[in-house]
């Protein structure tokens, strides 16, 4: 059916955001392009138009001014000490020094460690491969012994550790869970390792770092405000009785995931914590 | 989507590895992806804040952002596609806190832009006339945005108007807003 | 421009109204205003006193800082401004010329930055207060509170044993304390939240990524489940307490070793349920596209309907 309508240039403009959007009837298109075929104004508009559209589809990429990278890789790093900086450097650097050695031989000892530590505390749950997983949730979650003799790479599995042989402060070993890409299902044979390794290789990493820690915040105790201190000697009681009850139930479940995930957290708040103790500012 | 963003989303294997390798923490492979995308996200920070420091400054962010969001990158969405949104998403945050912050903003979207025909008076008279980017950066912000998102990135109005907070027709009249106010300012 | 000013006399930049006592209780003051770049840093640290950061408009920030003893540093150029106290100051001397530089003294900052402007504060017993900012926060004391509203992207506000509030925010979040209460409200990006003994209570949330652990606190959440979002609590003894709307949707993991877990919504025991020594419930509401995962040793697991009003203290 024929649009008996002449289309102006007025008309042009009222429905040319349709036109261009091709939401105009069949009838009114037609018109509009009848009209725009006999007029310069109307034509050189719908011409400019049409220009715009292609070049901005057609613009190149810009490329920044300079390398951005160093500043990105400054802000997605863990919260480590640096080796050399203070922790706080907004705090008169005289309280600096001692809390900087001890950074130091935090991080120079357990590297590893350090660096699972802070993306635990600071990475999404993906990370931690037991809970963020699109497929089912495994009898055996992700949560395994360290291959014996294997990789050295830290973060390939969990770790169990029983202190069934009593001794004192062997913290459990605690070698972090890679982050398994998304519905990984854990292997079966990373579980059936042996306890015996795990302590060994816990008792290199975890337990030497807390003995090293609690030995600076023994050493710093008279620089912290006394009420700070009763704060985390408390604190460290509930997490150590949490340590316990969890390696009371471990030694009864051994292949319980969740026990050693309980564990592993229980050990990880304890080592946040005193982290975070060995960084505090004095208070003179 | 615009072919250029297509063929961005057709690189994805390339990225594949290093997508995981950066997801579990290995800063050098994200390093790569950087590398490999840090123009196409600079490029469209720019193009829709206007500015390239800005853009730099945004640039960054999102590549923040996408380091701590990367293990949640679900596997059948590609890299591209997903930093693409993620700067999209960063880039209109950054405009509604500008905009909250100033109450009203000069460039409201509901004025004409004076900063186009400024921006065209200032371009010495040569045989060339303004260029198109230089233009759209002196569109005003509301427009500028969804030109590029359309034009530009080869967004729908409906994914402009689920991004921006608005209707579908609302992005079709500001985009059309836009091509015309350049069309004035690429002629004078 | 780089301007540096170390205060260590009686010199006052502005006049501050002082009471007869004023050599002992003010012995530094600043008073002054300075032009910051959009998106400056303001970095401001001291010991114990109060660290009190509000937003404004335009491009200026208005920076009064007072001090009883040390001096006040202050230093700015257009993309950061940096407020400190050094406690190794002058020494302080009363009317009688005795000695009185016992302690650190009290300072307080009471800063005006432009909205926008990403704020660093630490205190070791001051509390700190960072409202209306609408820029990035990273707040952190030792023995006192610290408060933020009102802030956008990334939020980090801790405290040892101090009360944390977070509230307000457009983007992520990650508020923790020792033995303090921690409180979020309104946050719409990515939440994390840890805590040893203090108790955790997230309202009013619009996120996808909620992550809280405590080892004898209780955790109370109420707040969006978004379809494609991961939801995780975490304790060791202490209580979790989740508020389900009635229309959520959610693939729910619970489970103990000698806690209990309470249901509002209908569980269907599976075959698995109890692994070894632990119980292990696993069951679906309604689409089932959340994902909602609480562990806990001994605490106990509540799952209730509603908006959360009856967990909020």
């Amino acid at each position: 059916m024929t649009n008996p309508i002449t289309m102006t240039c007025a008309g042009v403009d009222e429905v040319l955001l349709e036109y261009l959007e091709e939401t105009l009837d069949v009838a009114s298109r037609a018109s509009v392009d009848q009209h725009v075929a006999s007029c310069v104004r109307c034509s050189a508009i719908m011409r400019d138009i049409g220009a715009i559209r292609s070049e901005a589809g057609r613009l190149p990429d810009l490329a920044p001014s300079r390398d951005l990278w160093k500043g990105i890789s400054e802000r997605i790093a863990p919260t480590v000490l640096p080796l050399s900086v203070p922790a706080r450097p907004a705090m008169p650097r005289r309280w600096i020094p001692l809390a900087a050695a001890a950074a130091a031989v935090l991080v120079i000892g357990t590297a590893g460690l350090t660096y699972v530590v802070t993306s635990k505390v600071l990475a999404p749950p993906a990370r931690v491969a037991t809970v963020v997983s699109e497929a089912p949730i495994p009898t055996q979650p992700a949560r395994s012994p360290l291959p014996g003799g294997g990789s050295d790479d830290v973060q390939s599995g969990a770790v169990a550790m029983e202190s069934s042989s009593g001794a004192p402060e062997a913290e459990a070993p605690r070698v972090p869970v890679r982050p398994t890409s998304r519905g990984a299902e854990p292997s079966a044979a990373l579980v059936s390792r042996s306890a015996a390794t795990s302590r060994t290789v816990g008792d290199m990493t975890y337990g030497d770092e807390i003995q090293r820690l609690q030995a600076i915040i023994t050493e710093r105790r008279r620089q912290l405000d006394p009420a700070t201190v009763s704060v985390i000697e408390e604190s460290l009681k509930v997490i150590d009785a949490a340590v316990k009850q969890s390696r009371a139930a471990l030694a009864r479940d051994p292949g319980s995931g969740f026990l050693v995930d309980q564990l592993n957290s229980a050990l990880d708040k304890k080592v946040e914590l005193l982290r975070t103790v060995a960084l505090l500012p004095s208070r003179t | 989507m615009s072919a250029a963003v297509l063929m961005q989303s057709m690189v994805p294997a390339e990225d594949a590895g290093d997508v995981a390798l950066a997801a579990s923490g290995d800063r050098r492979a994200f390093e790569r992806l950087y590398k490999a995308h840090v123009n196409r996200v600079f490029t469209l920070c720019t193009r829709m804040c206007g500015n390239r420091v800005r853009g730099e400054e945004l640039t960054q962010d999102v590549f923040v952002r996408t380091w701590e969001k990367l293990p949640q990158l679900r596997g059948e969405s590609s890299f591209s596609t997903w930093i693409h949104r993620i700067a999209v998403n960063i880039v209109l945050t950054d405009r509604k806190n500008e905009g909250r912050a100033r109450k009203r903003m000069k460039e409201d979207d509901d004025e004409v832009g004076e900063g186009i025909f400024a921006a065209a008076a200032t371009m010495p008279r040569h045989a060339d006339r303004m260029d198109l980017a230089a233009a759209i950066d002196s569109l005003p912000p509301g427009a500028r945005q969804i030109f590029v998102l359309h034009d530009v990135e080869g967004y729908k109005h409906e994914e402009i108007a689920q991004l921006c907070g608005i209707t579908a027709g609302g992005s079709k009249a500001q985009l059309h807003r836009a091509r015309l106010l350049l069309r004035e300012a690429l002629n004078r | 421009m780089i301007v540096k000013v170390v205060l260590s006399s009686l010199a006052l930049v502005a006049c501050v109204a002082a009471p007869a006592q004023a050599q002992r209780d003010y012995r530094e003051s600043l008073d002054t205003t300075v032009t910051l770049d959009r998106q400056a840093t303001v970095d401001l640290s001291l010991m114990s006193g109060r660290i009190d950061v509000v937003g404004g408009s335009g491009s200026q920030a208005r920076v009064r800082a007072t001090s009883t003893r040390g001096d006040i540093r202050f230093e700015a150029t257009g993309g950061r401004l940096r407020l400190t106290v050094d406690p190794g100051g002058r020494r302080c001397r009363d009317d009688y010329g005795a000695d009185c530089s016992h302690g650190a003294g009290d300072a307080r900052f009471e800063v005006t930055v432009p909205a926008g402007t990403r704020v660093l504060a630490n205190s070791i017993s001051g509390p700190i207060s960072v409202r209306g900012t609408k820029g990035e926060v990273d707040a952190n004391s030792v023995s006192a509170g610290v408060i933020v509203t009102d802030a956008v992207r990334k939020v980090k506000a801790a405290s040892v044993s101090g009360n944390v509030s977070v509230s307000q925010v457009a983007g992520d979040v990650r508020a923790t304390s020792v033995s303090g209460r921690v409180e979020m409200a309104d946050v719409t990006g990515d939440i994390e939240s840890e805590s040893v003994s203090g108790r955790i209570t997230i309202t009013g949330a619009r996120s996808k990524y909620v992550r809280g652990g405590t080892v004898s606190g209780r955790i109370s959440y109420a707040g969006t489940f978004d379809p494609s979002g991961t939801y995780q609590f975490k304790s060791h003894s202490g209580s979790l307490w989740l508020s389900l709307p009635a229309n959520v949707g959610a693939h729910v993991m619970l489970e103990t070793f000698s806690g209990g877990i309470d249901s509002d919504f209908p569980v269907t025991l599976q075959p698995t349920s109890t692994r070894g020594s632990t119980r292990n419930i696993e069951f679906k509401i309604g689409d089932g596209r959340s994902r909602i995962v609480a562990e806990t040793f001994s605490g106990q697991i509540k799952l209730q309907r509603g908006d959360g009003r009856d967990s909020r203290e």
